[in-house]
């Protein structure tokens, strides 16, 4: 076992699919107070409180536990769980935080996703120096998807990755993707270490490009250094070398680092092309770009997980965009289709996430 | 009776695939399958093991539950027509729930064991219907984005917690030679590597403890079975469940395979004196030529004689 660090350039969320609602905490300007609602409400019957009256403030009032903690003198911070600063304003109303994934109350990043990021420029690497493969790809995909229904069509685009993954990380007999075949099983990233909850700090995360939307809040890191234990297991590589039937037969670190670097290049240079699309952000971004840019010179290794990090970084976009037939695959697709209007974007992908001023979830790798 | 058990605290969850309630306990083939896996990797010589097993020298049970100093055993099968009797004589409504109860309760620890075995009833209203077991399994989401369209696909995976001073034990019986040799390097081994799935991420890492442990049994000429088991003769069955096993074949250096649906005799079964067998996978289809070794599953019985009077 080898040992990886990753430090976090820009907020990073990784979501564990629960949400906070304002009946979890108490909002104030800076921070947000999750509460013990277990102590909180046997303080409440202790001390005899209307528990009616209670019900009626949570259900009407849309940050109701200020108002009862006032009405019954009781201090916050006597019930506090963990408390986050947060990183933008207030919501006016209401607000819903996503909460970071964690093991026993504690942050931590799943293995999977820095995995699931390496795959990623991994394939991007394979692709751009066979672009027959992409050509298949597309064609197949657009084969497929031709005479497709959107019931038809909604199948397919959660699986439309497959016939390339397939291809580039070993399949079975029958041309199926197979996790048995798949070179990358030899790379194994564990969890990282338990981080301190402490560290966490609630985001307000706007998405520029849409018309008058309201921020959405996330629990995110940012400026952390955390420890991986990564391996990559020769002897499997060697032993089952036979087996491998993807494009890809062969891993070592030094490639996973190029590819690494190749693909988030490509991603940063996209990125800044369309750096107008970062609305009233565009300087702060452009700023940030440039400065990852200068760091990759001196031999950084950039990688981007979690939520938000965008179409470009979680998929062969920037492949895919300069191929002459993916416009009309797209548009088969759906892919770009305001939820409003039904309508097709123009110029995909549109949106893009900032918080605290930055794009969301840009890391660099040291090993 | 003599025997030792093996204590395996987790560091780390454990990952046994399958349904969520059954993943505990994790039975001896899956036990048996590790330990020849780690000696393997231990570079050491597995024909007398596996020989000294064939001839029955020693056994080994599934994995059960342990919290603190209790260790817990399953329910052997002949109990519940015990209790059934004893309430039929007295039906109260009381008494029922009691009996249902009873009958939903998974393991009990070593004393009501031993009252079972040895043909008493343990006191109904004395058993702790509540008690933990020192684990809980939970449900992890995880992700997969497509990378063409960035759909999601969500799936879980159970994963057993374990309290800090609790886990899962199993217990070896016969020859010390076996023991010393083979069992705790294996074991030691397997601790650091990690017992069942996704291993790769670190899960089912844990600190092995050998201990010394006595049971009180009699002579009888029935049994309860400890392990897994597929009996040589169909007719010594008396009581029995039985459970399909299946999944992936782990191999470190040959190719992987499905394993084919193997029905065996699950713990806590009753029958007569019968060691169960090894069986070669190489019965069931051309495995050695695919994998490029044989693959063994263990389907020997581990057997605690049980009174059982009508």
């Amino acid at each position: 076992m080898e040992a990886l660090k990753l430090e976090m350039l820009s907020p990073l969320h990784i979501g564990s699919g629960e949400t906070l609602t304002p009946a979890d905490f108490i909002a104030n300007e800076s921070e947000i107070i999750v509460l013990d609602l277990n102590k909180l409400f046997n303080m409440l019957i202790s001390i005899g409180a209307n528990i009616d009256e209670i019900t009626e403030i949570l259900e009407t009032e849309s940050y109701p536990w200020k108002k009862i903690l006032k009405k019954y003198n009781l201090n916050p911070k006597e019930f506090e769980r963990y408390s986050l600063k947060l990183i933008g304003n207030k919501g006016k109303y209401s607000m819903q935080v996503r909460a970071f994934i964690k093991s026993g109350g504690y942050p931590y990043i799943p293995g999977s996703s820095i995995k699931g990021a390496i795959r990623t420029a991994i394939m991007y690497k394979i692709v751009k120096n066979n672009p027959e493969l992409l050509n298949q790809a597309v064609r197949k995909l657009y084969n497929e998807v031709k005479d497709l229904n959107s019931r038809g069509i909604g199948r397919v685009i959660k699986t439309a990755d497959n016939w390339l993954e397939a291809r580039i990380f070993g399949c079975n007999n029958r041309g199926y993707y197979e996790p048995k075949k798949d070179t990358l099983k030899g790379l194994i990233i564990r969890d990282s270490e338990r981080i301190s909850p402490r560290k966490l700090k609630v985001y307000g995360v706007w998405t520029i490009g849409e018309r008058g939307t309201i921020p959405q809040y996330v629990e995110g890191l940012e400026n952390v250094k955390i420890d991986f234990e990564f391996t990559i297991d020769e002897n499997l590589l060697k032993l089952n070398y036979g087996e491998f039937n993807g494009t890809l037969k062969d891993i070592n670190w030094e490639f996973i680092e190029n590819a690494l670097r190749e693909f988030y290049e490509e991603v940063i240079k996209v990125e800044l092309r369309e750096i107008h699309k970062y609305g009233r952000y565009r300087d702060e971004v452009l700023e940030f770009y440039q400065d990852m840019q200068m760091k990759l010179e001196s031999g950084e290794i950039p990688i981007r997980i979690g939520w938000g990090s965008g179409w470009y970084s979680t998929t062969l976009g920037v492949l895919l965009k300069t191929h002459p037939n993916f416009e009309n695959l797209r548009r088969k697709l759906g892919l770009g289709r305001n939820p409003k209007t039904k309508k097709i974007v123009n110029d995909f992908p549109k949106t893009r996430r900032v918080a605290n001023k930055k794009p969301l979830g840009w890391c660099f790798l040291k090993c | 009776m003599q025997m030792k058990a093996i204590k395996l605290y987790f560091q780390t969850p454990l990952y046994m695939g399958g349904e969520r309630g059954a993943i505990i306990p994790v039975h001896s083939d899956t036990i048996f399958g590790a330990i020849i896996n780690a000696l393997i990797y231990l570079n050491v010589d597995i024909e007398p093991f596996v020989g000294a097993f064939e001839e029955n020298r020693f056994s080994i049970s599934s994995a059960f539950p342990f919290r603190g100093e209790k260790l817990f055993f399953p329910k052997p099968f002949h109990i519940n027509s015990y209790i059934n009797k004893k309430i039929d004589k007295d039906p109260n409504l009381e008494g029922y729930l009691k009996l249902k109860k009873f009958k939903k309760k998974k393991f009990f620890d070593k004393e009501n064991f031993e009252k079972m075995i040895n043909g008493k009833i343990p006191d109904l209203d004395e058993i702790n219907y509540e008690e933990k077991y020192g684990y809980k399994v939970a449900d992890i989401p995880k992700i997969v984005l497509d990378r063409i369209t960035v759909n999601s696909h969500l799936y879980h995976i159970s994963q057993v917690f374990f309290e800090d001073n609790a886990g899962l034990y199993f217990l070896f019986q016969g020859d010390d030679e076996i023991f010393k040799n083979y069992i705790k390097p294996a074991i030691r081994l397997l601790g650091d590597e990690g017992i069942g799935g996704k291993r790769t991420w670190g899960l089912g890492k844990f600190k092995p403890k050998f201990e010394d442990i006595a049971l009180k049994t009699q002579e009888s000429d029935l049994f309860v079975t400890l392990s897994l088991t597929i009996p040589k003769n169909k007719n010594v069955l008396h009581l029995w469940d039985f459970i399909k096993r299946g999944d992936w074949i782990f191999t470190r250096n040959g190719k992987p395979r499905r394993k084919p649906t193997i029905m065996m005799v699950k713990e806590g079964s009753i029958l007569n004196k019968d060691p169960g067998e090894i069986i070669d996978l190489d019965n069931y289809g051309n495995f050695s030529g695919e994998i490029g070794h044989k693959v063994l599953v263990n389907a020997k019985s581990f057997l605690i004689p049980v009174r059982w009077k009508h």
